[in-house]
């Protein structure tokens, strides 16, 4: 149950394999269950779909992205707000954009964190170098949510 | 005797000659006694008569005139009696010959559109026996068919016990009028439904450019993620066996995709400022200034820049928006004051244009030639190379469309290599 989950939110397999080769850059090794969109992500959480009859590990940090096939980022923040299991979990929305209204969404919507991935993949990797820093060592949360 | 009686018959056939209307009479004046003097007296009395049945007619004649012209008539009706007494105009705007009306409170009624009639009796009524006030449009149907509106204001007499005995009032033709207001409603209505159909185009085409930049914002950059991060990992990983050369050409894809970053961002602040919802408050440019000078100074490496900025300049308007022209005008002032040793930069205020105060940001710097002013705030257009100033051409011209939606305007001078000033107004 120590163990220390990412669970990555994003349908982009090149972003994926940045944000991958960004955490081994950063030395990060904590296992990373990728999503590939918004069902997958809540899958997991509830294990229900193909994660359904395992019982998951809770991650320590949910990375993000707003865009999502099937069911958006945003939606997928709001049912984890919503439900019992998964209401105070850190997500962290890590996205291409910084549209204000995106940003008031995911706030109100109870974002712990709001990260616009940079183009500049140096600017990238220091980003995650940082938020790999704060949320998964500095970070202290309490063994069962 | 004699002389007594004939004067005095004289007397009296000329009273009732004068009292049939017959002013043009006089009594010779034969003496000078008692009876000469009555006789100048009478027939100064006629003259009198005269002058003033005269004066009566001509101003009975220019009330109808009035009446006529203005189509006002006036009525007073003899409650007691129930006689209603029409001024010719009222005859003349309800069609109906003088001999024809019952002159009775019944007759009139009678003129009335069917429709009408219960709403003008109880208004009479009402000031009748509730004194309200009676100040009434109706319509009338003239005996030809033809329907007119008229407008009525009256007021009602009391005896001393309080009792109406009569009423007076006058009856204006609003016909014309009344259609022209008609009119008018109609128009607005008509003009509103235009405008709300316009609105929601408009809202339509917003929601279009909203989605289309959201989408700009999202979709556009990630690509250029990969091949930043890519060509990153390919120099990182390869990097020793592709040769001085081939990490040029990575470092020229990496430098074209952040280039492209740069551009889409600035793009998304231009559409940003242009639909973005505006505040008004009050906003101490010397302040903000003060704010950017500060930040950009941070860039300034082996060169000095003296950054002037007069105190108290104050403004109404959207401190974030202000915020993005300061940034520019200023934020320009460093960049092209770059190949100065001894840069100068200010930002001061240069008088008024009308009610306008003029901001001016000046420097020192490389300047521009005043043949290309046309093309200084067009998006994407460029004075100088990116090899000599970094940038994407669209400062200037999110710079103009703030001021646009402040109401004011922005415009430069320059002269190549002689520094160039910025003006604004708000």
């Amino acid at each position: 149950m120590d163990e220390k989950i990412i669970l990555l939110v994003e349908d982009n397999p090149d972003d994926v394999a940045l944000t991958e080769r960004a955490f081994k850059k950063n030395n990060i090794r904590n296992r990373v269950i990728v999503a590939a969109d918004g069902v997958e992500a809540l899958d997991y959480l509830f294990c229900s779909g193909k994660y359904a009859g395992q019982t998951t590990t809770l991650p320590q940090v949910i990375l993000l992205d707003l865009k999502l096939p099937r069911v958006s980022g945003l939606e997928v923040l709001k049912m984890i707000r919503t439900d019992e299991r998964t209401k105070l979990l850190p997500v962290v929305i890590l996205t291409s954009s910084k549209e204000e209204q995106d940003l008031i969404d995911g706030y109100k919507l109870g974002a712990n964190s709001y990260i616009r991935k940079p183009v500049d993949f140096s600017q990238f990797l220091e980003a995650v170098k940082q938020l790999g820093l704060y949320w998964l060592v500095l970070n202290e949360t309490p063994k069962k949510w | 005797m004699r002389h007594i009686v004939k004067p005095l018959k004289n007397f009296s056939a000329t009273a009732i000659r004068i009292a049939g209307g017959d002013y043009d009479v006089s009594i010779p004046v034969s003496t000078k006694d008692e009876i000469g003097v009555l006789s100048e007296a009478f027939n100064s009395m006629g003259r009198g008569i005269k002058d003033r049945s005269e004066a009566l007619a001509l101003s009975k004649e220019r009330l109808k005139n009035a009446q006529r012209i203005a189509h006002i008539g006036n009525w007073d009706w003899d409650m007691v009696k129930n006689e209603l007494l029409w001024s010719d105009e009222i005859y003349r705007m309800f069609g109906i010959p003088k001999t024809e009306f019952g002159a009775t409170y019944e007759a009139f009624l009678g003129a009335i559109h069917p429709e009408d009639r219960d709403f003008v009796n109880s208004a009479v009524n009402g000031a009748v026996s509730l004194g309200s006030n009676y100040s009434i449009d109706h319509r009338i149907v003239l005996p030809s068919g033809e329907v007119r509106i008229v407008h009525e204001q009256a007021e009602v007499v009391r005896d001393a016990s309080g009792t109406p005995i009569m009423m007076s009032g006058t009856v204006q033709d609003i016909t014309e009028r009344k259609l022209a207001e008609d009119e008018v409603i109609k128009l607005n209505v008509e003009l509103e439904y235009k405008v709300r159909e316009r609105t929601a185009e408009l809202e339509g085409a917003v929601k279009g450019l909203e989605s289309f930049s959201y989408s700009v914002a999202h979709d556009l950059r990630s690509p250029l993620r990969s091949i930043d991060g890519f060509s990153q990992a390919f120099i990182e990983d390869f990097g020793e066996s592709i040769g001085p050369e081939g990490h040029d050409y990575l470092r020229r894809i990496r430098e074209g995709s952040q280039r492209m970053g740069h551009l889409i961002d600035d793009l998304l602040t231009l559409s940003y400022v242009t639909r973005l919802e505006m505040k008004r408050e009050e906003v101490d440019l010397s302040h903000l200034a003060e704010a950017v000078a500060v930040e950009q100074k941070k860039t300034v490496t082996g060169r000095e820049v003296d950054c002037i900025i007069a105190h108290g300049l104050k403004a109404a308007g959207d401190p974030g928006l202000l915020r993005v022209v300061l940034d520019n005008l200023i934020g320009n002032a460093f960049k092209f004051t770059g190949k100065q040793e001894h840069a100068r930069i200010g930002f001061y205020s240069v008088g008024t244009e009308g009610a306008r105060t003029i901001y001016c940001v000046r420097d020192n710097g490389v300047g521009f030639d005043m043949k290309y002013y046309g093309k200084l705030f067009v998006p994407f257009q460029r004075l100088h190379s990116t090899v000599d100033f970094r940038g994407t051409g669209i400062g200037l011209a999110t710079v103009e469309r703030i001021i646009w939606r402040h109401g004011g305007r922005v415009w430069g001078e320059g002269e190549a290599g002689k520094g160039a000033a910025f003006y604004f107004t708000l």
